[in-house]
Formats: C-alpha cells, sequence, structure tokens
C-alpha cells in the first residue's frame, strides 16, 4: 500500500490507516487474537463488535503497542516509527490509564509534558465540555467521570487515529451525547480514522461507516453499518416443517413455538421466495430490526459456527 | 462546572525528562520514605532508650542495631526501589498512561535508572555513615563493602528480574516484601545465636574449618595481628559461582520482561515464567541468607578486628613500659580481668592455656567473653597489657626486673593498698615467686589489722598460682594448706637454709604469731565478716558474696584434728 493510500486528507488534516495481518496472541491457554485481519482505510470509522472475550481489547492493546502479538503485524504507514505512530494516534482504553495519586489536572499536564502534539486550547476545551474537576484525585473519580478523563487523556493531542475500547461505559447522558459530538466533530474537522470497539451498538451505527464482527480472536464478518441495518431483516414464518434445512442467507433461524424466525441477509426476496417454493402453504412476516437486534443475531450466528 | 475547571492552555509544560523523572521518583517514594521512617526509628531508639532504661539497656546492647538496619536497607531497598518502579507502569494497575504516550524505551529507562541510582546512592551513604559512627564495624566494611555493594545491585538486577515471574500485582505485593521479610527473619534467627551453630554445622558439612571465621593471633613480638578468612570468605569461590548464576539468571529474566517494565507486556508467558519462578525464588533465598551471612560476618569480623587492634595497643603499651610502671598498671588491670570474671562466675584459666601455647592467644578460647564486652573496648585494651606483661614475666632479660618491681611494690609502703599489694604478690606467686606474697600474708595474718586482709592472707597462703583456685576450697581446708606452707618457710627462716632468700625480710615471731592465728579456730573474724557479708551482698555482687560464705562456713572449726604437733598434715 502506498504512503498516498494510507493517508487521506480532510479539511486540511490527514487521517491514516490502518492493518493488521495475521495478528496471533496467546495468554496462557487462551488464545485472545487467533490470526486477525482487519484493514481500515485512511479516514474510515470502524465499528469492532464482538462478545466479552472475543479479543477486542486485546486488538486495541496490540494496536497501542501495550501487547506484542506472538505472531502477525500491525503497520499505518511506511516508515512510521513507533514513537510517530503514538504522537499520532489516541487510544481512549476502557479503564482509565493514569496514576492514582495523582489529579486529574496532573494527569493532563503529564500528558502535555510527554505528548509532542498536545494541543493546549483543545485540551481546554475538552477539559470544559466534559466538566472535568482538575483538582479532584484519580482515585477518587466515579466511573463516569474516569471516562471522561480518559477521554481527554486520550484525545487532548487530536490524534489522526482514534482509538476507542468501550470509550462510553458509565457516563451520563449529557455526557454521552458531548462525546459522540465531539467524536463527530473530530471526524469531519480533521478526518481521523476511528476505531470504536462498543456494547452501545447505537453508537457505533451512529459513528461508523463500517463494522468488523470479531469471535476467538479473528474477524469473522465486515460490514458496511448501513447495510448491516438495511439488509438485516427477520422473517417470522409460520408451519415451516422443523425438518427445513436454513440455507444461504440465512444467518441464524430459532423456533418460538409453530413459528421460526430467521434472520436472513443479502437478498430477502430470493429467501422468501425459495421457502414458499418449497412450502407454499406457510405464512410470511417480516419484521423489520434495529442495529442492536441485528448485530445480536450475527453475533448468535457466529456462535454456532465452528 | 465546577470553579475549579481550568484550561491548561496556559500551564507552563514540563520537559518530558523531568516529568518522566517525577514521575518515577513518585513511584519509588513511597516504599523509600517507608524506610527512611523506619531507619530514623530505629537510630532515635538506639539512642534514646539507653537514656530512658540504662540499666535494661546494658543488659540487651543495642549498640550497632541501627548500623545493621541501615545495613540490612542498603542490601534491599534497592532490589524493592527496582520493584516499584518495575511495577508502576505496567498494565494491571490501569496505569498505560506512559506506555500510550510517544516515549522511546530508551528515556522510559533512563529514568527509571537514575531514580534507581539515587535510591542506591542515598541507602549506600546512609549506610556508609552508619558505618563510620560505629568503629567496630567500620573497621569490618573495608573488606566486606564490594561484597555488599555486589548483592545490593544483584537485588536490584532481580528486582526487575522479578516481572518475569509474576506481572500480577498482587503476587508482586506479596512476592515484593518476601525479600525483606525473609531476610529480617533470618537476621533475628542470627541475632538470638541460633544462625552461629547452623552455619558452623553448614560449614562442617561442605568441609570448611568453622573455627576459620572467628580465630585471630597476636605475635610473640606484638607486631601485625593476622586476622584469619572470614567463612564467607573462604566459601568465595562458591559464594561468586552462586553470584555469577544469579546475575545471569537475574539478567536473563530482566532482560525478557523489558518491554513490560516500561509499560509493553512483552514479558515471557510460557515455560520461561516457570523457570524464571524457580530463577526467582532461588535468587531471594541466595540474596537473604548471603546478605544475613554477610552482615553477620561483617559484624564479627569488625568486633574482632576493633578487639585485636586494642589488644595490639595495649600489648604494645605494655612492652614498651618501664618494669616498676607495667608492674604498677598491671595490678589496675588484673583487677579488671577479675572483675570480668567474677560477673562471669567462671574459671579464669585462658592465661595458662596462653602460657602454654607460647603467647598465641585464640579467641575461641575466651569466647565465653559476651560479645557486650566489646562495648568496652578498654578492656582488650587492658587483655592485651595483661598479656604483654605476662610474656615479659616469662622472658629475661625483663623477668628478673620486673620481679623485683613486682616485690617492692608488694612489700615496701608505696602507696598501693592491701588488696592491690595481695594481688601483685600473687601474681609474681603464679610464677614461682613467692617471696611478696608470704611477706605480706604474713604480715596481715600476725597484725590481724582487718577481718578480710586475715582471711585473704590465709587463702593466698593456702593456694598457688591464681587466686581464683582457692575458690572451691572450705575455710579449714584452706588453714590447713595455709599452716603447711608457711610452717615449711618457718623451718627454712629459722634453719637458714634460705639464707639470701628471707634474711632480712622474714621475721621468726611473725612467722610464729601467724602459725598461732591459723592452729586457732577463727571465731573472732565472724561479727566482722558478717557484717562485711552484708555490705558485700548489697555492693559487690553474689559471687563476691558467695565466696566469703563459704569462708565463714568452717571458721569455728579445730584444725589441729588435721595436723599433728609438728604442724604436718595427718594421713
Amino acid at each position: 500500500m502506498s504512503s498516498s493510500d494510507a493517508q487521506r486528507e480532510v479539511g486540511g488534516h490527514r487521517g491514516i490507516g490502518l492493518h493488521c495481518r495475521g495478528l496471533k496472541l496467546r495468554f496462557g491457554r487462551v488464545q485472545a487474537l487467533d490470526g486477525l485481519d482487519l484493514d481500515i482505510a485512511a479516514g474510515e470509522s470502524v465499528g469492532i463488535v464482538g462478545r466479552n472475550g472475543a479479543g477486542k481489547s486485546t486488538l486495541f492493546r496490540c494496536i497501542v503497542g501495550t501487547e506484542l502479538p506472538d505472531a502477525g503485524s500491525v503497520w499505518c504507514m511506511p516508515g512510521l516509527s513507533r514513537v510517530e505512530f503514538l504522537s499520532r494516534a489516541g487510544f481512549v482504553p476502557d479503564t482509565l490509564s493514569a496514576y492514582d495519586w495523582m489529579t486529574a489536572g496532573q494527569a493532563i499536564d503529564f500528558v502535555a509534558a510527554l505528548q509532542p502534539r498536545f494541543d493546549a486550547a483543545w485540551s481546554a476545551e475538552l477539559t470544559e465540555l466534559l466538566a472535568i474537576d482538575r483538582s479532584a484525585k484519580v482515585r477518587t473519580l466515579s466511573r463516569g467521570m474516569q471516562a471522561r478523563l480518559a477521554f481527554v487523556l486520550g484525545l487532548s493531542h487530536r490524534p489522526e487515529l482514534v482509538l476507542l475500547d468501550e470509550p462510553l461505559l458509565g457516563v451520563d447522558a449529557v455526557t454521552h451525547d458531548v462525546v459522540l459530538e465531539t467524536l463527530a466533530r473530530m471526524r469531519s474537522d480533521i478526518g481521523a480514522t476511528m476505531v470504536i470497539a462498543s456494547h452501545q451498538l447505537g453508537d457505533i451505527a451512529r459513528l461508523t461507516d463500517r463494522v468488523a464482527f470479531i469471535d476467538r480472536g479473528r474477524v469473522i464478518e465486515s460490514i458496511a453499518t448501513d447495510e448491516l441495518v438495511s439488509n438485516t431483516v427477520r422473517l417470522q414464518v409460520r408451519g415451516l416443517p422443523r425438518e427445513w434445512i436454513p440455507g444461504t442467507g440465512v444467518i441464524h433461524a430459532r423456533w418460538q413455538g409453530e413459528v421460526a424466525v430467521l434472520t436472513v441477509c443479502d437478498d430477502i426476496h430470493a429467501i422468501e421466495r425459495r421457502i414458499l417454493g418449497a412450502y407454499p402453504d406457510v405464512g410470511i412476516e417480516r419484521v423489520a430490526l434495529s442495529i442492536n437486534e441485528a448485530c445480536a443475531d450475527r453475533l448468535r450466528a457466529m456462535e454456532v459456527q465452528p | 462546572m465546577t470553579s475549579s475547571t481550568a484550561t491548561s492552555a496556559a500551564r507552563p509544560r514540563s520537559s518530558p525528562g523531568v516529568a518522566l523523572f517525577m514521575k518515577d521518583i513518585r513511584l519509588a517514594g513511597g516504599i523509600v520514605a517507608a524506610a527512611l521512617v523506619v531507619l530514623a526509628s530505629v537510630t532515635l531508639l538506639e539512642r534514646m532508650l539507653p537514656v530512658l532504661f540504662p540499666e535494661a539497656m546494658q543488659r540487651l546492647r543495642l549498640d550497632g542495631v541501627s548500623s545493621a538496619a541501615c545495613t540490612v536497607a542498603f542490601l534491599l531497598m534497592p532490589a524493592l526501589v527496582a520493584v516499584a518502579l518495575s511495577f508502576g507502569d505496567n498494565r494491571r494497575r490501569g496505569e498505560l498512561l506512559t506506555a500510550m504516550l510517544p516515549l522511546t524505551v530508551g528515556a522510559r529507562w533512563r529514568s527509571k535508572l537514575l531514580v534507581l541510582a539515587m535510591a542506591y546512592a542515598l541507602f549506600a551513604v546512609l549506610a556508609g555513615l552508619s558505618w563510620s559512627t560505629h568503629s567496630a564495624i567500620a573497621l569490618g566494611v573495608p573488606e566486606s563493602a564490594p561484597w555488599l555493594s555486589a548483592i545490593s545491585a544483584l537485588g536490584v538486577v532481580w528486582g526487575f528480574g522479578a516481572v518475569g515471574f509474576t506481572r500480577d500485582a498482587g503476587r508482586a505485593s506479596i512476592l515484593a516484601p518476601l525479600l525483606p521479610l525473609l531476610s529480617i527473619g533470618v537476621l533475628l534467627l542470627a541475632w538470638m545465636g541460633l544462625g552461629a551453630p547452623c552455619r558452623t554445622l553448614l560449614w562442617s558439612a561442605l568441609g570448611f574449618d568453622p573455627t576459620v571465621s572467628t580465630s585471630m593471633t597476636l605475635r610473640d613480638d606484638g607486631g601485625e595481628l593476622a586476622i584469619d578468612r572470614l567463612a564467607v570468605l573462604a566459601l568465595r569461590p562458591l559464594s561468586n559461582l552462586l553470584f555469577v548464576s544469579l546475575l545471569i539468571a537475574g539478567f536473563w529474566t530482566a532482560w525478557r520482561a523489558r518491554g513490560f517494565i516500561v509499560g509493553r507486556q512483552s514479558a515471557s508467558r510460557s515455560p520461561g515464567r516457570g523457570i524464571a519462578g524457580l530463577a526467582l525464588l532461588v535468587a531471594l533465598l541466595g540474596i537473604a541468607s548471603t546478605a544475613v551471612a554477610t552482615v553477620a560476618a561483617q559484624f564479627r569480623m569488625g568486633f574482632d578486628m576493633l578487639a585485636n587492634r586494642n589488644l595490639q595497643t595495649g600489648y604494645a603499651r605494655a612492652m614498651a613500659m618501664p618494669p616498676e610502671k607495667i608492674a604498677r598498671a598491671s595490678v589496675e588491670f588484673s583487677a579488671n580481668l577479675e572483675c570480668v570474671d567474677q560477673l562471669w562466675g567462671r574459671p579464669f584459666a585462658w592465661s595458662d592455656r596462653f602460657v602454654a601455647k607460647g603467647g598465641v592467644l585464640r579467641t575461641d578460647e575466651v569466647s565465653w567473653q559476651s560479645s557486650t564486652q566489646f562495648a568496652e573496648p578498654d578492656w582488650h585494651v587492658r587483655h592485651g597489657m595483661m598479656v604483654a606483661f605476662r610474656t615479659r614475666l616469662l622472658l629475661p632479660p625483663d623477668r628478673n626486673e620486673l620481679l623485683a618491681a613486682i616485690e617492692r611494690l608488694a612489700t615496701d609502703d608505696t602507696g598501693l593498698n592491701f588488696t592491690q599489694r595481695l594481688d601483685l604478690a600473687m601474681l609474681a606467686d603464679e610464677f614461682t615467686f613467692d617471696v611478696p606474697l608470704v611477706l605480706i600474708a604474713t604480715r596481715a595474718l600476725a597484725e590481724q589489722r582487718d577481718a578480710c586482709e586475715v582471711l585473704a592472707a590465709m587463702e593466698a597462703l593456702a593456694v598457688r598460682g591464681g587466686v581464683m583456685r582457692g575458690f572451691s576450697l572450705a575455710t579449714c581446708e584452706c588453714r590447713v594448706r595455709a599452716y603447711e606452707r608457711l610452717r615449711s618457710i618457718r623451718g627454712e627462716v629459722s634453719q637458714g637454709t634460705a639464707g639470701t632468700r628471707w634474711a632480712g625480710r622474714l621475721e621468726e615471731e611473725s612467722v610464729d604469731r601467724a602459725l598461732a592465728v591459723l592452729r586457732e579456730p577463727m571465731s573472732f573474724l565472724r561479727a566482722p565478716l558478717d557484717e562485711r557479708l552484708a555490705l558485700e551482698t548489697r555492693s559487690a555482687g553474689h559471687v563476691f558474696a558467695e565466696r566469703r560464705r563459704r569462708l565463714l562456713e568452717c571458721l569455728d572449726c579445730d584444725i589441729s584434728t588435721l595436723i599433728d604437733a609438728e604442724g604436718l598434715r595427718k594421713e
């Protein structure tokens, strides 16, 4: 990949792409990452979705370098050193990364001293937007306040690659909106590339262009966020015999009494025609899915796959 | 928004190096501060307790405890600081902050190593200061300081290497105090005296002579003392091998964990951790036992060297004295030695061994002298003077001059009291020169000026070769022996067989009066001795009182049943 492919200029700023190839990492008996491949274009926003223990946080730690993979590689741009990468990337971990003896202000000042691209004005704006009390000790902060501070610490240098691992855990509704607006602003203003792992799939839908489903340390499926909702439909089929075998396009099937509940994607009409062709007497009702339901069914589908 | 919410735009940004350094100072600051508080408390207690409880502290002898604490701190604290710095940035405490910042690994290591070097220097200086203020320990330092420094440095390597064993903060918090706890436990055992027999057994099992650690020699000419190598030094090849092995293992483990220490999770995860764990356990045990053995050896060596130096000083001083002066001084240091003997209630027999071995004095022969005596360095000076005095009594040309001086001091009016003169005379008597003793004892018996003088004179006549040998004799046996000896002398005096020996010194009349006193029951001494005994029980201690009481037991016995009409002991 050429340098021009990896970078995209938006509004005078450049986002950077990210590429993971064959990442493997084992913790004792647990294979946290098992040959994970992921390509994210410059300026793209990708949601990482997976069940607990699927490898999302481990993926982030491999990206920022706090874990070294047993195999595979992560790169952004040719010739970009780790130090340069960290100055252009910002990571908001699922738990606050700050020494508990510091105050919030000291933590911010610490980052300011060590982050060469630290943007004091932007940091001050974030601090104000998120109502961070600079005098509060880190160890005394509530879960929500810790999430806010983590957000400020990770993004005060206007990173071109934003890595967010459950950034909104424990935050109140107002802060939730502020964070989402801020992230949207960062995308529009500086064209930042974003990778967001979250169980709050509504946020994923609002912020991302694409969703990558991870299971057992591998990316199982990657799909555009718009398509995820529009192309995934639930069919409730009455009178379908239990020996019926779901074919292509049916990502999940279960029975509720006599009703077969099928989650289908791709060509929905073709699937309906296939069922009606085999069993003309069945009744089919199409039900629209929320993104939460769409994702949940895809995750369920991944579970039953070998 | 709170009022304290403020912009950081106007805040001055510190340099990256300073920020990292301050962060690492803060990581290590907690345990360093705690250690300093402990050291300060120990030093304060060491100074204050003897003032507040002088008698109790004299028995406990806390002298040197602060030096020991500083030494232990020097051995352990750099390692603990390394552990604190290793785990300070790791992700298990949620402290990815530094790891996520664009810093080179070198910058992170430099900051940690600088803090570590400062901690090492701080505790080295504290240990050095404590050693310099404790003369006994200071003497042992030149020998063991490099070894102590090396053990401390090894602890640092393993402080970083501990990460290879566990990357869990909980386990690390158990592991980190393990080293000091283990060391302190073994140190306490050694302190209580249990360590020495164990070490002796171990050294014997390894084929080393356990006495090499404690022997010291005093050459006849009083010249330079030869200190045998300490057992630790005798084990040096083994120690060096162990040390190098631990160092390599520590470096290997620390190298495996190098990324983790600066916030990157790159420590080994699989079989290496098991090996590292085993190596760490061995290292902890090795470091702790070696540290304790070294500290104990250092103290022992320091005390031995101080004792030897004082011995040498006393010996050299006494060898240079004119006969009259050393004879007079011997009263003082022999009395001092007798007090020590009375304190411990042990036979004061080392001097004979010294004589038998031709002037070689080994500390294991006087090992019964408690280490509490080391608090009184003057004791060893006097001891050295005594050795010199006895050497000069044995060897010509001093011998005759010295004996003449002793006789002059013992028999003439030279300002010495009866006890001092009798002590001097008994010293000479020990070297087969009994004229002064017989003169003094006979006059005391004949004049009967003091009950104690009469008893002491009788006892001195009854025994030969040292005051303590009469300790277990009953009074009547004492009287019989004294009577026999004096009667024999009476014969020499009257027959003139020893013409030049007694002529002009001993009158027949005095001898006869003394013999009469010895022959009759000594009931007239009971009242004054009872009175004296009551006083001595309070002031002079149990041993003196017991001795007097035993003399009183058969004060009234009629010894005529034990001797015949000619004054000879009946068969």
